[in-house]
C-alpha cells in the first residue's frame, strides 16, 4: 500500500470510529439498548437488501427519471398519493381579532378597544388614532401572506398558534413539505430532497434524488425550483436543520440563494402542543404514540448515511431503497401530524 | 539600591558559595524615533498617550500602509502591537465596513489582547465592538459578534472549526482588510504545519468572498523570520528586525546551584527570588513545570512579607487577570511562572527575572530575559543552571549562550500526514476546483482522497464525501485531550492534562493551588475527576516514572549494509510506579502507585546495533548506554533539518538489550498515531546516520555539549551519556553501512 493510500485510509477511519462510537453508546450501563438492537436489525437490513438487489440496476427497479439540467443530470420522481392534506379553516376576522397585531397596541389598549366595539383590526381601520396602522395589518392579510407571516414574527414566537391559523389563509397548492436526507449533520453532502404537495386530487410527492455527490448541485437546483413554486414550507426541525442545510449545500456551490418562504416548522408546535404525551419528540416516536404509523423494516435515520455510503459503494439499489421510502413516510407523516396539532391547538381537544 | 549592589550583597549570603559563574553586561541601547503618516485622531491619541513612535514601528507603520505583508521580530516591550494596531485603527477610522482579525496561539493570549485594544478603541471614539471569539464565546452572543463585530481575536484552534460554517461569516470576510497572527515563532514544526495550511484553507475562502486581507505577522527571534512567514502563509514578507526601543543596562548572571551542594537549585531559586523581592526588585522567575511554579513562590514567600504568587496554565482566567494587574501595578513583588507568561501578557517590565533551568531554546531565553527591563531602569537577568550536561554546559560555555543562533522555526508542508486531512477539510468548505493552487500542489494527495473516498471528483470540483467531520480528522497539536478535574468541596479548582494529573493529582498526592496545599483524597481515572482537601502539611510529593516502547507491528524492514532497519508502529508508555515525599530536598518516605500505565500508539523507525561494536565498546572500558543515548539524542537533534519537524515532535528511545543482544535506537513520532516524521526518517536513515557521525565526530566539545549529544528535552536529564563510545559505535556502524 503506497503511502498517501495508508494516510487516506486513516482519514476514513474517523468515520469508523464515530460509527463504532454510535454503536457502543450505552455500552457500560446496559447490554442491549433499544439502540443497539435497532442498530443491529437495520445493519442486518442492508445486508439482506444487498443480497437480495445485487447486481440490479436502480432505475429499473424504480419509478425514478434521469433528467438533465444546466448543473448536470440528476434525478426525479413524482408519484400521486391518494392522501389529502388538511388544513385549518381559518377565517381573516378570527385572526384578525387581534388588535396587539397593530403596532402600539397592547393588552390594556386591545381590551380598552374592545370594549368600545372594536372587535378586529378590520372594524378599527376606521378608528381615528389607529385607522392607519389598522389597515396596513388589513392590506397584509388581504396580499400575499409572507407579510402577514413578516408581522406575526414580530410579535409572536414561531409555535404560537397563530402561525397555525394563519397557514389556513394560503391555498392547500401553496403548501410545501419538505424533509432532506444528508450524510452528516454539519457540512456533508445532501442526496435526497422530498417536497409533497396537494395535487389536483390527493397530494403529489416528489423525491429529488442525487445518484451520485457529483449529482448533488444539480439536485439542489431541481428541488430548489419546485420549491419556489409554492409558498409555504412546512417542515418537522426544518427551521434549523432543513433550510439552512439546503442553502449551505447551494452556497457551498457559489449558489447565494435563500428561501425567504413562510415556514410552518411543527417541530415546535409539537414541543409545546404534544410533548406532554410523548417520551421525546423525534419524528419517528410521535408517529407511533400520536399518529398511530408503525413502520417496518425502517432505516433510523442516523444510519441513513451508512445507506447511502453502503449504496454508492457497492453500486446496489437496494440500500437505498429503504432510504426513499423513509422520506416518503416522512413526509407522509408530516401531513398528519399537521391535522394532529391543528386539532389539538386550535379546535382543543378532540 | 541599585542592581550591581544587589548583586554584589548575594555573596554576603551565608548559603553563597560562588555560584556566580558569569556576568555579563548588556549594554544601554538609546532609542530612534521615526515618523510616518496616519489620521489626525491617531496622532493625537498617541500624543494623550505620550508615545513617540520608534523607528521600526514607524517602519512598520509604512510598511503596513504601502499595502506589504509584514513580519516583525523586535522584543516583546518593543511595541510591536502599536506598530500593526495603528494601521489597524487608521484603517477602521476611515473605512467603516474594515474588519481585522487577530490570531493568537492561546486563549488567554487573545483575553489580554482584547484588553489593550478596548483601550485604543475607546480613546479613539471608535465602535468597532471588538470581541473575543472561542470555545468560551456563548453560543448565543456567536451570530452578533459574527455579524457586528469589525475586530475579532481568535486561535487557530477555534479557527480550524469556524472555517466549514463561512457562509456565517460572510459579512466579516467579505470585509477583512487584516490578518494578525501573533507569536509566530509558536507555529513550528507539526503544530506549524498544520496552521500553515490552516491559513491555506483561509486564505480560498477569504478569495471566496472577494477579498484579500494584509498579513501581519510577529514573532520571537528566530533564525529565520521571512522563510518562516514565507511558509506560513504562503506570500512575501517584508521584515522588520532591529529593535530601535530604548534599553536600560541589563546584567546576565549565570548561576551554579552545584557549588552549594547542600542546597538544591530549586530552593536557590527561591533564595534569589526572595533576595531580590526584599531589595525591592519586582521579580519574575521562570520555571519549568506547573508544580515548581506553585513551590518556589510558597518558599520564596516564606522569606519575605512582600506579596509573592505563582502564575501557571491551569488557573482559572480571573485568578490569571488579577495577578497580571498585580503585576502591572506593581502590587505583587513577585511571580514564578511557567512559560504562560513568556508569550506577549502584557505585565509591563521587571526589576529582576529569574531563568531557572535552561528553557531549551535559545529564542526561549531571550523571551523570558525579555520580561526583565522597564524604559531606562538598569535590570537583572539570573540563569539558574539545573544539574544536567546541557545547563552545566552553558555556564561553564557562556559565549555558546550568547552567541548562539536563535532556533529556526521549520514548516513541512509536504507531509501527506498532515496536509491531506487539512485538504479533507478544504473540501468540506468548498469544493477544490480545478486549476486552484491547492490542487495543483497536492494533486497526487487530492487523488489518493478520491481513490479512497474521503472526497469526490464532480464536474463542480473535489467535493468532500464523508459521512464525518472533516475537521475531526485533524488535529492540529498533540496535546492530550483528556482533561481531569480537580473539585475541592464540590467546586471546581482547576483542570489539567493527564499526564499532569498522573503526577501531580494521583491519590495522595500534595497538590499547590496559589500557594494553598491541598491532598489528593480520590483519583477517580475513568470519570476524570479528583478530589482534594485542603490541608496545610509540610511536604510536597515528586512521582517517579519510567519510560517503556513496545514494538506492537513492524510495517517496513530494510538492510542498510548489514544493519537491520526497521520502521512500524510501537507503544511508549510512561509508568507511574512510586512517589517520593519531600521536604525541600529531602526525601521523608518512598510510597507505591497503582495506576494503569499512560500509553499512546506511534509510528517508529528503529535500529539494531551488533553485540560485537557493544562488547568492543565496553572492552575499552566506554559505556554502551551512554553511547547508544548520546547516538539516539545527535539523531534528534538532526531530524528536524531532515524531516522538516521540531525536535519536540519526535521521542527517542535507547536501549541496550538483555543478554547481550546488542542494543536498539528508536525514534518515534510523538504524535498518537504517526504524523510521518518517523517513516521520513526510515527512509534517509543512511543519510541521517552518516550526517550523525560527521556531527559528533567533529564536533570541538570534549563530553558533549548542545550542538551534538546534550538534548534539551532528554527525560533521563541527558544521562548517561558517553560521546567517545557514540564515535566508536557511529563509526563501526559506518563501515557496516558503508557510508
Ligand atoms: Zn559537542
Ligand atoms: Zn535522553
Amino acid at each position: 500500500m503506497g503511502k498517501l493510500e495508508r494516510i487516506a485510509k486513516k482519514i476514513g477511519k474517523v468515520r469508523k470510529a464515530s460509527e463504532a462510537n454510535l454503536s457502543g453508546r450505552g455500552r457500560n450501563k446496559n447490554h442491549s439498548s433499544p439502540y443497539e438492537s435497532q442498530h443491529s436489525i437495520a445493519s442486518q437490513l442492508k445486508e439482506d437488501l444487498l443480497n437480495e438487489y445485487s447486481g440490479k440496476d436502480f432505475l429499473s427497479e424504480t419509478e425514478f427519471e434521469r433528467i438533465s439540467t444546466d448543473y448536470g443530470e440528476t434525478l426525479h420522481l413524482r408519484e400521486a398519493v391518494d392522501k389529502s392534506l388538511v388544513t385549518p379553516d381559518s377565517s381573516r376576522p378570527e385572526i384578525l381579532s387581534d388588535l396587539k397585531l397593530v403596532y402600539g397596541i397592547g393588552s390594556v389598549r386591545e381590551k380598552e378597544l374592545k370594549e368600545k366595539g372594536y372587535d378586529t383590526v378590520e372594524e378599527l381601520v376606521d378608528h381615528e388614532k389607529w385607522g392607519e396602522k389598522a389597515e396596513t395589518v388589513q392590506d397584509l392579510f388581504r396580499g400575499e401572506l409572507a407579510g402577514a407571516y413578516d408581522l406575526l414574527r414580530r410579535w409572536k414566537s414561531l409555535s404560537h398558534p397563530s402561525f397555525l391559523r394563519l397557514s389556513g389563509l394560503f391555498e392547500k397548492k401553496q403548501f410545501a413539505i419538505v424533509d432532506i436526507e444528508t450524510l452528516g449533520l454539519s457540512n456533508q453532502p445532501v442526496f435526497l430532497l422530498g417536497l409533497a404537495h396537494t395535487g389536483n386530487s390527493g397530494m403529489v410527492v416528489h423525491q429529488f434524488l442525487a445518484e451520485d455527490l457529483d449529482q448533488e448541485l444539480a439536485t439542489l437546483i431541481n428541488f430548489s425550483e419546485h420549491l419556489d413554486e409554492r409558498e409555504l414550507i412546512l417542515t418537522y426541525n426544518g427551521k434549523n436543520f432543513d433550510i439552512p442545510y439546503i442553502e449551505r449545500r447551494l452556497a457551498y456551490y457559489g449558489q447565494r440563494k435563500k428561501f425567504p418562504h413562510p415556514h410552518l416548522d411543527l417541530y415546535l408546535f409539537t414541543r409545546k402542543v404534544l410533548g406532554h404525551r410523548t417520551r421525546d419528540c423525534k419524528l419517528g416516536t410521535i408517529e407511533q404514540s400520536v399518529l398511530g404509523v408503525e413502520r417496518d423494516l425502517d432505516v433510523p435515520s442516523s444510519m441513513v448515511p451508512d445507506f447511502y455510503s453502503a449504496y454508492r459503494e457497492e453500486k446496489n439499489p437496494g440500500p437505498l431503497l429503504p432510504i426513499l421510502a423513509h422520506n416518503r413516510q416522512d413526509l407522509l407523516s408530516l401531513a398528519d401530524l399537521y391535522r394532529e396539532l391543528i386539532e389539538e391547538a386550535l379546535h382543543g381537544n378532540k | 539600591m541599585e542592581i550591581s549592589r544587589i548583586v554584589e550583597s548575594l555573596k554576603d549570603q551565608d548559603w553563597y558559595e560562588g555560584q556566580i559563574e558569569h556576568l555579563e553586561l548588556l549594554p544601554e541601547r538609546k532609542a530612534e524615533y521615526g515618523q510616518a503618516n496616519f489620521d489626525e485622531r491617531i496622532k493625537s491619541f498617541l500624543e494623550r498617550k505620550g508615545l513617540d513612535l520608534f523607528s521600526h514601528q514607524s517602519r512598520a507603520i509604512k510598511l503596513i500602509n504601502e499595502g506589504r505583508d509584514v513580519i516583525i521580530t523586535t522584543p516583546t516591550a518593543s511595541g510591536k502591537t502599536l506598530a500593526f494596531n495603528v494601521p489597524v485603527f487608521d484603517r477602521m477610522l476611515n473605512d467603516s465596513d474594515s474588519r481585522a482579525l487577530y490570531i493568537y496561539p492561546t486563549k488567554a493570549l487573545s483575553q489580554d489582547q482584547l484588553e489593550t485594544i478596548k483601550d485604543m478603541e475607546a480613546d479613539l471614539g471608535l465602535d468597532l465592538e471588538p470581541r473575543v471569539y472561542d470555545g468560551d464565546t456563548p453560543r448565543d452572543q456567536r451570530p452578533g459578534i459574527r455579524k457586528r463585530s469589525r475586530i475579532i481575536l481568535t486561535n487557530p484552534y477555534g479557527l480550524h472549526h469556524y472555517l466549514e460554517w463561512h457562509h456565517k461569516w460572510k459579512d466579516f470576510f467579505s470585509n477583512l482588510d487584516f490578518v494578525i497572527m501573533d507569536e509566530i515563532h509558536s507555529y513550528r514544526g507539526v503544530f506549524g504545519s498544520n496552521v500553515a495550511m490552516l491559513v491555506r484553507r483561509m486564505e480560498r475562502i477569504f478569495d471566496h468572498y472577494g477579498s484579500d486581507p494584509q498579513f501581519i505577522l510577529s514573532s520571537a527571534t528566530i533564525a529565520n523570520p521571512l522563510e518562516h512567514s514565507r511558509k506560513l502563509v504562503g506570500r512575501e514578507f517584508s521584515l522588520i528586525s532591529e529593535d530601535s526601543s530604548f534599553r536600560g543596562r541589563k546584567k546576565f548572571l549565570f548561576w551554579n546551584p552545584l557549588t552549594n551542594p547542600d542546597n538544591s537549585a530549586h530552593n536557590q531559586t527561591s533564595k534569589l527570588m526572595a533576595h531580590f523581592v526584599n531589595h525591592d526588585l519586582q521579580t519574575l522567575c521562570f520555571t519549568l513545570s506547573r508544580r515548581l511554579a506553585e513551590l518556589i513562590s510558597e518558599w520564596c514567600s516564606g522569606r519575605t512579607d512582600a506579596p509573592v504568587r505563582a502564575y501557571r496554565a491551569g488557573y482559572r482566567p480571573e485568578e490569571r487577570r488579577e495577578i497580571e494587574e498585580g503585576l502591572r501595578t506593581g502590587e505583587i513583588r513577585g511571580v514564578s511562572a511557567t512559560n504562560a507568561l513568556e508569550l506577549g501578557v502584557d505585565i509591563g517590565g521587571l526589576d529582576a527575572v529569574i531563568i531557572s533551568g535552561y528553557p531549551g531554546t535559545i529564542t526561549s531565553s531571550w523571551q523570558q530575559a525579555g520580561r526583565a527591563g522597564r524604559g531606562r531602569e538598569d535590570s537583572l537577568v539570573v540563569l539558574v543552571g539545573f544539574e544536567n550536561p546541557l545547563d552545566q554546559f552553558f555556564l561553564k560555555h557562556p559565549r555558546e549562550f550568547f552567541d548562539r543562533e536563535h532556533e529556526h522555526a521549520i514548516l513541512d508542508l509536504d507531509n501527506p500526514n498532515i496536509t491531506m486531512g487539512h485538504l479533507a477539510c478544504a473540501a468540506t468548505e468548498l469544493p477544490i476546483r480545478e486549476g486552484e493552487d491547492l490542487r495543483q500542489t497536492y494533486s497526487g494527495e487530492i487523488d489518493a482522497l478520491i481513490d479512497n473516498d474521503v472526497v469526490q471528483d464532480t464536474p463542480n470540483g473535489a467535493v468532500f464525501s464523508g459521512t464525518y467531520r472533516a475537521s475531526g480528522a485533524v488535529k492540529l497539536d498533540n496535546i492530550n485531550e483528556t482533561t481531569v478535574k480537580i473539585i475541592h468541596n464540590g467546586k471546581l479548582l482547576e483542570t489539567m492534562d493527564l499526564a499532569q494529573a498522573y503526577r501531580e493529582a494521583h491519590e495522595n498526592a500534595t497538590l499547590l493551588h496559589q500557594g494553598k496545599t491541598y491532598i489528593v483524597k480520590d483519583f477517580d481515572l475513568e470519570e476524570g475527576v479528583a478530589e482534594v482537601r485542603w490541608k496545610e502539611v509540610d511536604y510536597f510529593t515528586q512521582a517517579i516514572s519510567e519510560s517503556d516502547l513496545e514494538i506492537t507491528r513492524q510495517l517496513e524492514k530494510k538492510k542498510a549494509g548489514d544493519v537491520v532497519v526497521s520502521f512500524g508502529e510501537v507503544s511508549v508508555s510512561e509508568h507511574y510506579s512510586h512517589y517520593k515525599e519531600k521536604k525541600y530536598d529531602r526525601v521523608l518516605d518512598v510510597h507505591p502507585l497503582e495506576l494503569p500505565p499512560l500509553e499512546f500508539d506511534t509510528e517508529c523507525s528503529w535500529f539494531h546495533v551488533p553485540e560485537s561494536i557493544l562488547t568492543n565498546v565496553e572492552e575499552k572500558g566506554l559505556g554502551a548506554r551512554g553511547g547508544l543515548h548520546a547516538i539516539e539524542h545527535a539523531i534528534i537533534s538532526l531530524t528536524p533539518f531532515y524531516a522538516m519537524c521540531d525536535r519536540w515532535d519526535i521521542g527517542g528511545f535507547s536501549a541496550r538489550n538483555p543478554l547481550e543482544e546488542g542494543g536498539s535506537i528508536f525514534i518515534y513520532d510523538a504524535y498518537e498515531g504517526g504524523i510521518g516524521i518517523a517513516d521520513e526518517v526510515y527512509e534517509l536513515l543512511e543519510n541521517l546516520l552518516e550526517r550523525t557521525y560527521e556531527l559528533v565526530m567533529d564536533c570541538d566539545c570534549e563530553e558533549g555539549c548542545p550542538s551534538c549529544i546534550y538534548s534539551p528535552k532528554c527525560g533521563n536529564d541527558n544521562d548517561p551519556l558517553d560521546k567517545e563510545a557514540a564515535v566508536y559505535i557511529l563509526e563501526k556502524l559506518g563501515e557496516r553501512f558503508v557510508y
